[in-house]
């Protein structure tokens, strides 16, 4: 998976998300957030568009040590041509973030001289099995 | 931003984990556990996905609130803005 380093020196991959199976799923440039222990993480005006339902809430802690409180979204994302149904959160930025969850058993390089950021398989492991961990 | 209905999902699935803590904490530490506070159903799984799909699968249309036994909160984000 191939991703770009952009001029505000952010690392950045694409991934796909649909609300629904049956749905076309939307690419979007997420941030590469190595400080979030979830999967992804969208911009609210994002999940208003693909009309993601709301399932549940979780409390989450921010790098600045505050506590917050966030509804969750179910939805679908395509990750090394796998599909797997997950909860997302939302932010009010331009990108949302990839955490480890989904870095969890590959390679992240990111290159702030090339500008290049590539995301490798390194062995098969479902979103699921790292959510603990 | 939180709505009404999330705020008093959370209040009340709070008010159920304490009433359960001890066994939870003691049989099932590490696991996530998604609470639907109507009914009083908790759900106790190894990731939040496979907790909050068990919680739809029995209260389809429900909202829950999930916990990361034993811990302060489910996610660390370092990059979010609020």
């Amino acid at each position: 998976m191939k991703g770009h380093v952009d001029q505000e020196l952010r690392a950045l991959i694409p991934i796909r998300v649909t609300a629904g199976i049956t749905d076309e799923p939307r690419e979007y440039l997420a941030w590469v957030d190595t400080a979030f222990n979830g999967s992804f993480v969208i911009p609210r005006k994002k999940a208003e568009e693909l009309q993601l339902p709301k399932e549940s809430s979780v409390e989450a802690i921010l790098a600045n040590g505050t506590k917050v409180e966030l509804e969750t979204f179910g939805c679908m994302i395509e990750w090394f041509g796998e599909t797997y149904q997950t909860q997302i959160v939302t932010n009010d930025s331009t990108y949302g973030l990839i955490g480890t969850m989904l870095l969890a058993g590959n390679k992240l390089e990111i290159d702030y001289g090339d500008g290049t950021v590539t995301l490798e398989k390194k062995k098969s492991q479902t979103v699921d099995e790292h959510s603990s961990s | 931003m939180i709505s009404n209905e999330t705020r008093a999902v959370i209040d009340r699935a709070k008010e159920i984990y304490e009433r359960y803590r001890d066994i939870l904490e003691a049989e099932h530490r590490d696991q996530f556990v998604a609470i639907e506070p109507l009914s009083g159903d908790y759900f106790v799984a190894d990731s939040v996905d496979a907790a909050v799909r068990t919680a739809r699968s029995a209260h389809p249309s429900r909202l829950s609130h999930t916990i990361w036994i034993g811990h302060e909160a489910v996610f660390h984000i370092g990059l979010i803005e609020q």
